[in-house]
């Protein structure tokens, strides 16, 4: 009774174990609709930038470069982050751990290491710099490498960290932007068509006020606090001597650890981590500007890098099936013919011969076995009958 | 159980529990380009059968040199089950017909003895251990290199003309022989020459033009089923044109490859005439000139197509090898400076795969390294063919004069005016 059980049980299970579709991957249209961002954005770009030097801003170096490491985990390539830091935390001889920067005490990832590409160093990261960078007005030889070469289906995440003040960010302790700067200069992208849409987060002492004079649409801005609020550090490492995360920074670096690169994670998600009990000061975040609601913005949308493939419903999945059948499942094979006729200059390849099937009829592989088989045996045939 | 019966078991063994065993041992095998070639590799032919399975033109992509009715006649044993039972399964053919080959020879090493009233022969366990404890031929086999099935018709095929005397199926077999590798074509000549030497009694006219007729058409057979099969004639300049035009330059243990990377272009067509040419040549000399032993003719001929093949590998040297004891009552005991050959063939395979490794690998050789390995080789097979043609015209000068006094044989010198 119990084996007869047993066997039920295992029947049931294997029959239902067909309906189990392995290939996850494939979606239908409607599904697809889910799926794929609103975003319509094609390529997605990272700014990333840190203003201030010298070894006590030891913490806005590691936050530039916890995001650099995010963001290049969720799949945007070197090629299209453009990171500017002053590079003096980790072979500064005050670093007890030369070579390094670390984003948390227990040391456990250095956000350094040996694959930083650092496009603005030390004193090329200036006002000047930065907004001719958002504008890309640039000399002729100025490298492709440390251009933005964003286009109108971009979607751009801009950071910027350091020190600043009411409508001001101070840059390497000399200078200063302005609110009005960066406004005029995301103007000047929205006019170039130089962006889809812009994700601006900015992590200083009154954020807040550097994004209230932008004007030009499609921008979603997050400030780390509001005006007569200072921004705190999360904690300090005893050994490092120094604070070495900033609280904003902390809590979206905490959140954007738990995603990968194919989340469905939004954005209000994120913005749900800053409460006044986590950083400390009241962020702000400006939906005004853009037209999206912040519950349907993936945070792949900006962080990430993705492209949603989507297959089509029907049809197979073989390749190879379909390139060499047709729709009504026919048997095809491509035929290369050279037109003998045209007598002009023909250019011929050496491997033609070799990668063209000649083929006058296609051959379907049980035909051919059959044919090989019906040789075989008349060579045997011939074999027993000769004296 | 008699001694023979113990070799052909521990030879059966050792070529079907290794690759059972260890099925890696194939892989490693058939990446060595020394044991195998892209003409015969096993590798390419299991792409042939995954191009069989799917439809696709078994010459697309010029990776498949084999014959199709030898891709489809595999293609049944590979089709069999999972991949585990179809390699058990090909590694019991390459047994069986390594164990073929050895009863072969073992029957024409009686036949030849017997006409040269040889009491001196070696015995069938030895001529049984020579081919199945041969390291070049154990190497070639566990590679699952197909040039085994070429060899195994040519034997076949003389098994059949001097054992069975069943003129027609040797036909056949050097047929089959040589549609499945372009070189045993040129052995017609010496075969036929041997045909005429075992039958005196008919005209040699009729046995010219019979089995040469029945050859014709076992080889039409074969190539009309191809085009058939393949739908196209594009078999014959993937199969045939790259041995012959080697079109294929990748080095292996032949002299051809290094020439043809090293020369102008326009040069090529020219080389690849003369290289053909010299290797095709000397067949009908050496046919004409042992027509007294047709046996010996054939096997020089081989020899020196195997030396002058655009693609050889060491199994080759290895079959030759396999053969030469076979000859111990005729000419075996004249052979000077058989240490000298040995030794060569030692430093050979040593050297080999250590220069090749700093050639490729390391990237501290060049090829000059290897290639310097490769004239030796065919310093060996000069030497062996020197060697065993002096000893043959020794003993046919000994048996012409009827030198029967042993003394004399010892201090007989003979040059050659």
């Amino acid at each position: 009774m119990k084996i007869q059980l047993n066997i039920v049980l295992v029947t049931i299970f294997s029959i239902l174990t067909v309906f189990v579709r392995g290939d996850i991957n494939v979606v239908n249209t409607e599904e697809a609709d889910h799926i794929i961002s609103k975003s319509k954005h094609t390529n997605n770009w990272a700014v990333l930038v840190s203003t201030s030097r010298f070894w006590f801003n030891y913490r806005h170096m590691a936050n530039v470069l916890s995001l650099y490491r995010t963001v290049k985990r969720l799949g945007i390539p070197d090629s299209q982050i453009i990171l500017m830091l002053s590079d003096d935390i980790a072979c500064n001889p005050r670093n007890a751990f030369p070579g390094t920067v670390f984003n948390n005490n227990n040391q456990a990832i250095d956000v350094y290491g040996d694959e930083v590409e650092v496009d603005y160093r030390g004193y090329e990261v200036t006002v000047e710099n930065f907004i001719r960078l958002l504008t890309d007005r640039w000399d002729p030889d100025h490298p492709r490498s440390k251009r933005l070469l964003t286009d109108e289906n971009s979607n751009i995440f801009i950071y910027l960290t350091g020190h600043g003040g009411n409508e001001f960010l101070k840059f390497q302790d000399a200078e200063e932007i302005g609110a009005y700067d960066i406004a005029d200069a995301f103007e000047q992208m929205y006019e170039k068509k130089r962006y889809n849409e812009i994700f601006f987060m900015i992590d200083t002492c009154q954020a807040n006020t550097m994004y209230e004079r932008l004007y030009s649409p499609n921008i979603l801005a997050v400030g780390s606090s509001k005006l007569d609020e200072s921004s705190y550090s999360h904690h300090s490492d005893m050994d490092i001597g120094v604070a070495v995360i900033d609280r904003f920074t902390y809590y979206t670096l905490e959140f954007l650890e738990k995603i990968d690169k194919d989340s469905k994670q939004t954005m209000d998600k994120l913005f749900n981590e800053y409460t006044y009990e986590n950083v400390h000061s009241n962020p702000g975040i400006r939906y005004d500007l853009f037209n999206r609601n912040a519950s349907e913005v993936l945070l792949t949308d900006f962080f990430g890098n993705v492209q949603n493939v989507v297959v089509e419903d029907e049809g197979e999945e073989d390749i190879l099936y379909i390139t060499n059948h047709d729709e009504r499942g026919k048997l095809v094979q491509f035929n290369q013919e050279h037109n003998k006729s045209d007598e002009s200059y023909q250019i011929d390849f050496g491997y033609e011969d070799v990668e063209s099937s000649q083929q006058i009829t296609p051959m379907t592989a049980n035909f051919i076995r059959g044919l090989g088989l019906v040789t075989g045996a008349v060579v045997v045939g011939l074999w027993f009958v000769s004296t | 159980m008699t001694k023979l019966n113990q070799v052909l078991i521990l030879g059966g063994l050792i070529r079907f529990i290794i690759p059972t065993l260890l099925p890696q041992v194939v892989d490693i095998l058939s990446s060595i380009i020394e044991i195998s070639t892209p003409i015969n590799s096993f590798k390419s032919l299991q792409e042939a059968f995954y191009y069989l399975n799917n439809d696709i033109n078994l010459y697309d992509g010029g990776i498949n040199h084999h014959p199709p009715v030898l891709v489809i006649l595999l293609s049944f044993i590979n089709d069999v089950g999972s991949s585990f039972v179809s390699n058990i399964l090909f590694n019991l053919l390459y047994t069986i017909v390594d164990l073929y080959i050895t009863l072969k020879l073992i029957a024409l090493n009686k036949w030849y003895n017997e006409q040269w009233k040889g009491s001196t022969r070696y015995n069938d366990d030895l001529i049984a251990s020579f081919y199945l404890f041969n390291p070049l031929l154990i190497v070639t086999n566990l590679s699952h290199s197909t040039l085994i099935f070429s060899i195994l018709f040519i034997i076949e095929a003389l098994n059949q003309l001097l054992v069975v005397k069943n003129l027609p199926r040797s036909m056949i077999a050097l047929s089959i022989a040589s549609y499945l590798s372009y070189t045993p074509l040129w052995l017609i000549i010496p075969l036929l020459s041997l045909m005429s030497n075992t039958n005196p009694n008919v005209p040699k006219a009729e046995i010219y033009g019979r089995n040469l007729g029945f050859y014709i058409m076992g080889l039409m057979l074969f190539i009309m089923s191809s085009f058939l099969i393949n739908a196209s004639w594009q078999f014959i300049p993937q199969v045939y044109g790259t041995i012959f035009m080697f079109n294929k330059i990748q080095p292996n243990v032949g002299l051809w490859w290094y020439l043809f990377t090293e020369m102008f272009e326009f040069f090529t067509p020219f080389y690849v005439g003369v290289f053909n040419l010299y290797s095709i040549i000397f067949v009908i000399p050496i046919t004409l000139r042992f027509t007294n032993d047709g046996f010996f003719a054939f096997f020089l001929s081989l020899t020196w197509l195997s030396f002058t093949k655009s693609y050889p590998t060491i199994g080759d040297l290895g079959y030759v090898l396999s053969i030469i004891p076979i000859f111990k009552s005729s000419f075996l005991q004249y052979c000077k400076f058989s240490v000298i050959y040995i030794i060569l063939l030692i430093v050979c395979l040593i050297l080999s795969p250590i220069f090749y490794y700093c050639w490729i690998v390391l990237g501290n050789g060049n090829s000059n390294f290897f290639y310097s390995i490769n004239l030796i080789w065919g310093v060996i097979y000069l030497f062996i063919i020197m060697d065993i043609t002096w000893a043959k015209l020794t003993f046919d000068y000994i048996i012409d004069n009827e030198i029967k006094d042993k003394k004399q044989v010892e201090k007989l010198r003979l040059t050659q005016i």
